[in-house]
C-alpha cells in the first residue's frame, strides 16, 4: 500500500476508509497534495467505495470543498461512490450553505456510512 | 492626513491606547504588550466612506463606529500561497483570549482564508510584485478586518451564485458567498480591490 502524508487508509470489508491527519484543509500546496492522494485512491488503486472521516478535521476552506468535488465526479465517473461522515457543526454549515450537502452523502458517523453503501 | 473620526485610534506601533479587556470586563494585557507594526503603509481613509456597497443599516455602522478596538495589526504580505497565515493565527489568538466562540472564530477564520486567497490569485494574480494590505481590528464584541490587493478590482455583483444547479459542481467560485454568510458584513471599495469584513460577536455562543 502506498505511503500517505495526509490521510490515513483503512479497508473496512470492502469500503475504504481515508481519515485526515490534517486538522485545517486550507488552500495551499498541501491541498493539491491531499487530492493526489485522494485521486490515486480511484485512478491508482480502483477503489469504488470510500468514505471520508472528518473527525480530525477542525477547519476547511472553499478550495478543499472544490478538491472533494473533483474528487466525487471522479468517483462517480467510475461507477463508484462516495460518503462523508463525522463532519463537526461548524463544517457542516460550510456544505450546508453551498448546498454541497444536497450533492455529497453525509453521514452522522462511521458506523452510519459504512451502513448505507 | 487627517484620520476619519471613524478609523479606530492607532499609535504606530501596533498599540491602541487603555487596556485589552475581556468580554467580561477582565484586563487581558497591558497596554503596550500588543504586538509591533509592519509600517508598510500609513493609515489611509475609512474605505467605507467612500461610498462603499453597504449592507448594513445607518444605526449599524454608528453602532460599529464607536467600537473600542483593543488590538490592532496592520500588515502588507506577499502575493504567495500562505503568506496570511500568520496573521489569522495573530487574530484568532487574540479572538481566543478574549473569549470569542469557537463558530465566531471559524467564522473569521474561513472568510480571512477566502479574501486573501482571492486577494493574491484573484487581485494579484500571484505577482510577486505586488502585495496584500490586512489590517485587522479587536473589540470586545465586534472585528474588523480590511483586504486590499493590487489588482484591478472585480464586481462582487457580478459573481454568479455557486448554489445554482448548474453551477453546483463546480469546484470554484464559494469564497464570497461563505464570506458573505459567517460574517456580520462584508463590503467591497468601488474601486473592487478592497473588501472590509466585519464579525459581530455572537450573543449566545459555547465558548
Amino acid at each position: 500500500m502506498p505511503e500517505y502524508r495526509h490521510i490515513e487508509v483503512n479497508e473496512v470489508g470492502d469500503v475504504t476508509v481515508v481519515r485526515f491527519r490534517d486538522r485545517k484543509l486550507i488552500e495551499d500546496i498541501r491541498i493539491q497534495e491531499l487530492g493526489q492522494e485522494l485521486f490515486g485512491l480511484i485512478d491508482g488503486e480502483g477503489r469504488d467505495k470510500l468514505l471520508l472521516n472528518f473527525s480530525q478535521v477542525e477547519f476547511l476552506s472553499s478550495s478543499a470543498l472544490g478538491k472533494l468535488i473533483t474528487l466525487d465526479k471522479k468517483m462517480k465517473a467510475n461507477g463508484g461512490s462516495m460518503k462523508l461522515s463525522n463532519i463537526r457543526p461548524e463544517i457542516f454549515e460550510v456544505f450546508n450553505i453551498t448546498k454541497l450537502d444536497r450533492m455529497f452523502d453525509i453521514r452522522d458517523d462511521e458506523a452510519d456510512a459504512l451502513a448505507a453503501f | 492626513m487627517t484620520r476619519p473620526t471613524r478609523w479606530p485610534p492607532f499609535d504606530g506601533e501596533g498599540r491602541v491606547s487603555g487596556v485589552q479587556v475581556s468580554r467580561a470586563g477582565n484586563q487581558v494585557l497591558p497596554a503596550g504588550a500588543a504586538r509591533t507594526l509592519q509600517p508598510a503603509f500609513s493609515p489611509g481613509p475609512d474605505p467605507l466612506a467612500a461610498g462603499a456597497s453597504n449592507d448594513l443599516s445607518l444605526s449599524q455602522r454608528c453602532l460599529m463606529a464607536d467600537e473600542h478596538w483593543t488590538w490592532q495589526t496592520d500588515r502588507s504580505i506577499p502575493s504567495e500561497a500562505g503568506a496570511g497565515r500568520s496573521i489569522q493565527e495573530a487574530l484568532l489568538r487574540q479572538m481566543q483570549a478574549a473569549g470569542w466562540s469557537r463558530h465566531d472564530r471559524f467564522s473569521v477564520r474561513l472568510a480571512m482564508e477566502e479574501a486573501i486567497v482571492n486577494a493574491i490569485a484573484h487581485g494579484n494574480c500571484y505577482d510577486t510584485a505586488k502585495r496584500v494590505r490586512v489590517r485587522c481590528w479587536l473589540g470586545p464584541e465586534l472585528v474588523r478586518v480590511e483586504i486590499c490587493d493590487e489588482g484591478a478590482g472585480f464586481d462582487p455583483a457580478a459573481v454568479p451564485d455557486p448554489t445554482d444547479p448548474e453551477r453546483l459542481q463546480c469546484p470554484r467560485g464559494r469564497g464570497l458567498m461563505l464570506m458573505r454568510h459567517f460574517m456580520t458584513a462584508v463590503r467591497y471599495t468601488p474601486s473592487g480591490n478592497t473588501v472590509v469584513l466585519e464579525k459581530r460577536r455572537a450573543d449566545d455562543a459555547d465558548p
